[in-house]
């Protein structure tokens, strides 16, 4: 099972957006995929209409008195399946330092989930806290939406930085782009300065309506609107990062 | 379990009503529930498995269907394995094309899945269901789907090697969604108290080979349809000619050359017959043994060259993992050279089927079978029941066996241990062939562990010849101007590593050995097998 953490320090850069689109996008191309809701807003269980019911189950999921699977929840989709957020998440972190070797604990919840998926995407909660570091600790790839403007470059230095003295040898970073306004000069110069760097994406998210609409058709991006210039950017962002997620192929027999 | 998918009859009658009852029970479920429906709509699936039915007896059917409602940048194919049994997988995959080998599917979990149950087979279409179908999303008030049904009226089964038709019952599915329990539990009662259903645990795949007739696809198990007291020339002819079907089923497969399987399946049977041939000397006229023996000896050595390019090419991922990633790539030239040297081994085989010698061969060897047999017995052993004979001959092959393996010594040389393992594989067969015969449980546990014996053995014979043959390998792409340096580089890594794993099989030898001949089995092979005298 492949982990992708969806992160950034701060909300509101389509974050959400991003990891819905993209589980969407393995469950189509076959792998099956959980999406873990980890953010207290919940958007994520929102944009699936799915109702979440953890309210006193978080203490028992994070102890391990319930497994994940029992809070597991099909989507409309083919191989997609969530694991819901309410907002009884904002106090993880509490829960988390509750439990012995707090840092440790989520990579233990998820071990009985690792036959049944192939990628995992968690939609992580913003800022640094121990959710985010557990996250670290054992998330193998950590993708990063920015938007193109000097104070968001600045919390994704900051990120490196801190990352530069934390010892999660797996975990690779890759940033890219989202709500990018091609009219905006500023925009097209980040871009284009960003675009040779080797812990950035290609693919840039154009800024659209039509993502925004996410939460009142209630479905990710390339079901309801595959033909949109959006939705294909999606589409090239996990193109992009599919041959990341699989390694090359052992021997098969 | 209540995340399983769960089938039920729907029964038509023959004579079809202005409104179907898949119309009527779509139309009661509609009411009853907050459903969105698609169709009717043409659902067609392709099941597929091995030759010898890999998919079937791992439980659950395979197939591609086309997607329905299709739609416009959708793949071309969904590759479904569906089971009624969790924890058994439940994998789907939108593919392309219809996949032969499981190495036909992207790198995953359904791939790696695929490939334990058929490798090294391929797939083969085995039967087409073709029915009308509607499919029912329910939802709850939120609109979000809790449980998928699909709905399918009287279908036509047909067999693509024969295009034999039979015709199917209607079937709806029910396919829980994960962690929504209620919905599921709401749509079983409504199931199962509708009056024309009735729940079934077999999948569609059985019901349609029931239909068809057809038994499940299984090997032939040698020796079937032995009798103890038959007199055993005759029993043996009666062996030999099930071993000869063998061969001829396993004869198209050996033409069309992409399942190595079939040419595997073929050896064996050879391999029988060379062995019965053999052991069984008193039972026949020597001068038709001598002739049958020499030719069969050359179908050996025919298949032989193609089977041991094979296993070369089958191992070829196997030698890519033993060396470091980096220069993996650096083998591709010999796997390429393997290919070239089996197509014209491949060709050769398929010349010599077509030959005027093999076809006498399997006509004189089916008339020989197939005559009556001598009266009075040309030999005392001839007319002896086939259970004394059997018994006696397993008896000296386990002597052997024994008087060999107790010979070797840390100091023996190769070829000390590659007598021996010649012993156990004449041991092996006779156990196998005549298995029925005897009781089936100490028989089996004794070729368990003589099978444990036989593949240290195997792998220290192997590993000895797979150096030699790399170094043979080496030579002629270097004469033929195919070797670059790395790859010659490469195979001498490999070489080292499998020289390693020699050493390691030797040094388990012993264990193995004195496991096959622990007290147990030594009075196993006593109690079954030792004459009265």
């Amino acid at each position: 099972m492949q982990l992708l953490a969806v992160y950034n320090l701060k909300g509101g850069v389509g974050k959400t957006a991003t990891a819905v689109n993209l589980a969407y996008l393995s469950a189509r191309d076959g792998y099956r995929t959980l999406l873990w809701d980890l953010d207290p807003q919940g958007a994520a269980s929102f944009y699936f209409r799915i109702k979440p019911r953890i309210d006193g189950k978080l203490r028992h999921l994070i102890r391990g008195k319930i497994t994940p699977e029992a809070l597991v929840k099909g989507t409309d989709f083919e191989r997609l399946d969530l694991l819901p957020a309410d907002f009884s998440y904002r106090h993880m972190d509490l829960v988390l330092n509750e439990t012995g070797k707090p840092e440790r604990r989520l990579g233990r919840l998820l071990r009985p989930l690792a036959p049944q998926y192939d990628h995992l995407v968690l939609d992580c909660p913003p800022g640094i806290s121990l959710v985010s570091e557990s996250i670290f600790g054992i998330a193998g790839l950590l993708l990063v939406p920015l938007l193109p403007t000097p104070l968001s470059l600045r919390t994704f230095t900051q990120l490196r930085q801190y990352l530069k003295h934390q010892p999660f040898p797996d975990l690779s970073v890759l940033a890219f782009f989202t709500m990018v306004d091609r009219r905006k000069r500023l925009h097209r110069e980040v871009c284009t300065a960003f675009l040779d760097r080797d812990d950035f994406l290609k693919t840039t998210i154009p800024y659209a309506s039509v993502v925004e609409r996410m939460g009142v058709e209630q479905a990710p991006l390339p079901h309801y609107a595959p033909r949109t210039e959006a939705a294909q950017a999606y589409e090239a962002l996990w193109a992009e990062l599919r041959g990341r997620l699989w390694k090359p192929a052992g021997p098969t027999t | 379990m209540p995340d399983r998918l769960r089938t039920f009859l729907l029964a038509e009658p023959a004579d079809v009503p202005a409104r179907t009852r898949q119309e009527t029970l779509a139309e009661a479920l509609q009411v009853a529930f907050r459903t969105t429906a698609e169709g009717p709509f043409r659902l067609v699936r392709r099941y597929l498995d091995t030759f010898d039915g890999r998919v079937e007896a791992a439980g659950g059917g395979l197939f591609v269907e086309t997607p329905a409602p299709p739609h416009r940048d959708g793949p071309a194919f969904i590759l479904r394995w569906e089971t009624h049994t969790p924890p058994a997988p439940q994998h789907s995959l939108p593919v392309e094309s219809v996949p032969e080998r499981a190495g036909d599917l992207p790198p995953g979990p359904f791939r790696t899945a695929l490939a334990t149950v058929i490798a090294p087979r391929i797939l083969l279409p085995v039967f087409e269901v073709a029915r009308t179908a509607r499919r029912l999303e329910v939802r709850n008030p939120a609109g979000k789907v809790v449980a998928r049904l699909l709905i399918a009226g009287p279908g036509t089964v047909r067999a693509p090697d024969t295009d034999q038709t039979a015709t199917l019952p209607g079937l709806v599915w029910l396919f829980p969604v994960k962690g929504y329990p209620k919905a599921t539990r709401a749509l079983l009662r409504f199931l199962r108290e509708w009056k024309h259903l009735t729940e079934t645990e077999a999948h569609e795949f059985e019901l349609a080979r029931a239909a068809l007739g057809r038994p499940p696809r299984r090997a032939v198990q040698p020796g079937a349809g032995l009798e103890p007291g038959e007199r055993a020339d005759r029993a043996v002819r009666r062996l030999l000619g099930h071993l000869l079907d063998t061969l001829r089923v396993n004869e198209p497969g050996l033409r069309d050359g992409r399942d190595p399987e079939f040419l595997h399946d073929y050896r064996v049977a050879l391999r029988r017959t060379r062995t019965v041939l053999g052991q069984l000397k008193r039972l026949f006229p020597p001068e038709a043994l001598a002739t049958f023996r020499a030719e069969f000896k050359w179908l050996g050595q025919i298949t032989g060259s193609v089977r041991d390019l094979d296993v070369y090419l089958l191992r070829m991922d196997a030698y890519r993992s033993h060396l470091p990633a980096p220069i993996q790539p650096d083998l591709d030239p010999l796997a390429a050279f393997l290919e070239r040297r089996r197509r014209e081994a491949h060709a050769t085989l398929v010349a010599a089927l077509d030959s005027p010698r093999y076809t006498a061969l399997v006509h004189d060897w089916r008339t020989f079978l197939e005559a009556p047999v001598p009266e009075p017995p040309p030999t005392p052993e001839a007319g002896a029941p086939i259970r004394d004979v059997a018994a006696r001959r397993i008896w000296r092959a386990y002597r052997r066996v024994l008087k060999k393996g107790r010979a070797v010594t840390p100091a023996s040389p190769p070829e000390t241990l590659h007598a021996l393992r010649i012993a156990c594989k004449k041991l092996r067969y006779l156990l196998e062939i005549f298995h029925p015969l005897f009781p089936s449980k100490p028989v089996k546990r004794l070729v368990r562990d003589l099978k444990a014996l036989q593949d240290v053995l195997g792998e220290h014979q192997d590993f000895a010849v797979q150096q030699e043959t790399l170094q043979t390998f080496a030579r002629q792409m270097a004469a033929e101007g195919t070797a670059p340096a790395e790859t010659l580089t490469a195979m001498g890594r490999l070489e080292a590593h499998l020289a390693d794993r020699q050493r390691q099989a030797r040094e388990a030898f012993a264990a193995c050995f004195d496991r096959f001949t622990r007290r147990k089995n030594r009075d196993r092979f006593t109690r079954l097998f030792r004459p009265a005298s």
